[in-house]
């Protein structure tokens, strides 16, 4: 029990391999939280995260919306921050600074066509990204974003020009704003990624009562938190059903109990993000031992074992 | 109740400072305790929301105090009684206004406001406080007449010379420091909150500061307003820092993290 309250987050029960790359623990921070300061992404390896997702860097700088930008919502949060970012360009120190932290760390790219994409994730890697995670899937950024993950021949354009210029693995992160998740993840696998992230967040609103307005000021902005996880997990259960490459899980993974219910479903790894508004940095420290303790429960010896069970008859 | 999300309030009551400075009142309803240094989330729903420190609390009302800056602070500093903005918070960590019996309080321009909130529930509860109150010319000057409606005794200076002491706020202090404080707070200009850290360190005395950074989230989530190279996030871990931290923040008077994220040398 005392291995597991080591702050390095490191236990050999619940440590994975995914694409080659070893995450001490299956518990990933998610990209656009704090992420996007190497400084900051240090504090959540020490507070004992597997890895971490950096924030979307884009080929432009961006200066992302005018507050508010977020807001809190029953069951999760609302945000339309706009993906600011000071462009690919200008990101090596923040990679540099946050592989100090002793994990994996993974680099979120956006852009708006394929040679745009390749160029930023080439340079990501350049930087010491030890994966690409494309996002495709932003609901609220104009012409990128969920727009290419929601035109699949684009899509395929850009995963396969990214996965033709870099020798990291490439992740993408899918969007459910689309008729069929499991068509988006076959398009990705069929285009050579490497991995699948899901989800992202869902396209919603909230609008005040007392003034009539819209809250956030682009209008629409992404749902995440405990209100979109059994989405989340139905995601995850049909894309292991129909791809062969890794699912990480991400949407509402407050605790370790919701956690195990995405790696049931079929995860490999899960990304924490919203979560840590309710629970600080010591979510994951909370997260490890639950895990380790779950495992050690049912019989099992280490995280790998109780993927995608829910799926046995 | 939602936390996080903005509670539309409305204005009792204003107050002009200074030329730049306007001071809200605003009606809330069974609202927290506010530690000073915390700050609210204040929207204006025709323009953005921005994070600004109380500057006082007393029953069903909270009141802020606003710079005049930029066109959010323009709008909201423009708002007629009768009118409402949207309010989420108290957001951070406050002053240490126990630790300390003899407080020297140091404030530049409207960083004065967190301070006059300290410095009233410092004199509730018995503590000795005096105040260097700093701008850049007498115009700028705020809060006078609240410190010494308490009773406050203020050590005035302007970069100018136009009233009080001719210089900086930290140079004063050096001139009045060895008058048995025990703990400075300081809101200002980085660079005066640095030098006044120096000058605390020197003679052992407790100090704490209150930092600014752009913000979005308010409550530690997004990481726009993380301060290099510790991490810090200055509505979550701060606004206000001790000593022993500021100084290990070596951006601090040197360079800032913009909107966009990127680091610019100040």
């Amino acid at each position: 029990m005392e291995q597991s309250r080591r702050s390095d987050g490191a236990s050999p029960q619940t440590a994975v391999q995914l694409c080659g790359i070893e995450f001490p623990n299956p518990f990933i921070l998610a990209s656009g939280v704090l992420g996007i300061a190497g400084s900051v992404i240090r504090r959540v390896a020490d507070a004992g995260a597997g890895g971490a997702v950096t924030k979307t860097v884009s080929y432009e700088p961006r200066e992302g919306y005018d507050n508010p930008v977020v807001v809190e919502v029953d069951g999760g949060f609302l945000n339309a921050v706009g993906i600011p970012n000071p462009g690919f360009r200008h990101f090596r120190d923040e990679i540099v600074t946050a592989k100090l932290g002793g994990i994996p760390v993974i680099a979120s790219a956006m852009a708006k066509n394929p040679e745009e994409f390749a160029m930023v994730a080439a340079a990501l890697e350049d930087y010491g990204a030890n994966a690409i995670e494309l996002n495709v899937s932003c609901p609220h950024v104009d012409r990128m974003g969920d727009q290419v993950g929601q035109d699949s021949s684009l899509l395929k354009d850009v995963v396969q020009a990214v996965t033709s210029k870099v020798g990291i693995p490439v992740w993408v992160k899918l969007t459910p704003n689309v008729s069929s998740i499991v068509e988006e993840g076959i398009v990705c696998e069929e285009s050579g990624a490497d991995a699948l992230v899901a989800i992202n967040t869902l396209k919603a609103m909230t609008i005040d009562v007392d003034t009539f307005k819209p809250i956030l000021s682009n209008r629409f902005g992404g749902l995440s938190g405990p209100a979109i996880r059994t989405v989340a997990v139905r995601c995850v259960y049909e894309l292991y059903e129909n791809v062969s490459i890794p699912v990480i899980g991400v949407g509402g993974v407050t605790d370790w109990r919701a956690a195990v219910e995405f790696f049931l479903a079929g995860a490999q790894a899960v990304q924490v993000g919203t979560s840590i508004a309710y629970s600080g940095l010591d979510i994951f420290n909370d997260l490890n031992v639950g895990l380790q303790s779950f495992i050690r429960k049912k019989g099992f010896s280490s995280t790998s074992d109780i993927v995608g069970l829910a799926h046995k008859r | 109740m939602l936390k996080h999300k903005p509670q539309i309030v409305e204005i009792i009551d204003k107050r002009q400072e200074s030329v730049r400075v306007t001071t809200l009142y605003i009606s809330v309803d069974n609202y927290p305790t506010v530690v000073p240094g915390q700050f609210v989330m204040v929207w204006a729903p025709e323009a953005e929301e921005i994070p600004l420190a109380v500057s006082e609390q007393r029953e069903s009302v909270i009141a802020i105090s606003i710079d005049r800056v930029g066109p959010t602070t323009e709008i909201l500093c423009s708002k007629t009684v009768g009118e409402v903005v949207g309010l989420r918070g108290p957001y951070g960590r406050g002053f240490d206004l126990k630790s300390g019996s003899n407080y020297l309080l140091v404030g530049s321009g409207c960083g004065v406001s967190p301070l006059i909130f300290a410095s009233s529930r410092l004199k509730e509860s018995g503590k000795k406080v005096d105040m260097v109150i700093d701008a850049r010319s007498k115009e700028e000057l705020c809060f006078i007449d609240w410190a010494e409606k308490m009773g406050i005794s203020t050590f005035i200076s302007t970069h100018d010379g136009s009233m009080g002491f001719r210089g900086y706020g930290s140079e004063l202090v050096k001139e009045i420091i060895s008058g048995g404080y025990d703990f400075v707070l300081s809101c200002g200009p980085e660079p005066m909150m640095r030098e006044v850290n120096k000058t605390c360190i020197k003679l052992k005395i407790m100090f704490q500061s209150s930092l600014e950074r752009y913000m979005r989230c308010g409550f530690g989530l997004c990481g726009s307003c993380a301060i290099d190279p510790t991490g810090h996030l200055v509505c979550l871990d701060g606004p206000v820092f001790d000593g022993e931290t500021l100084s290990k923040m070596s951006s601090i008077g040197n360079s800032k993290r913009l909107r966009n994220g990127a680091v610019k040398k100040i």
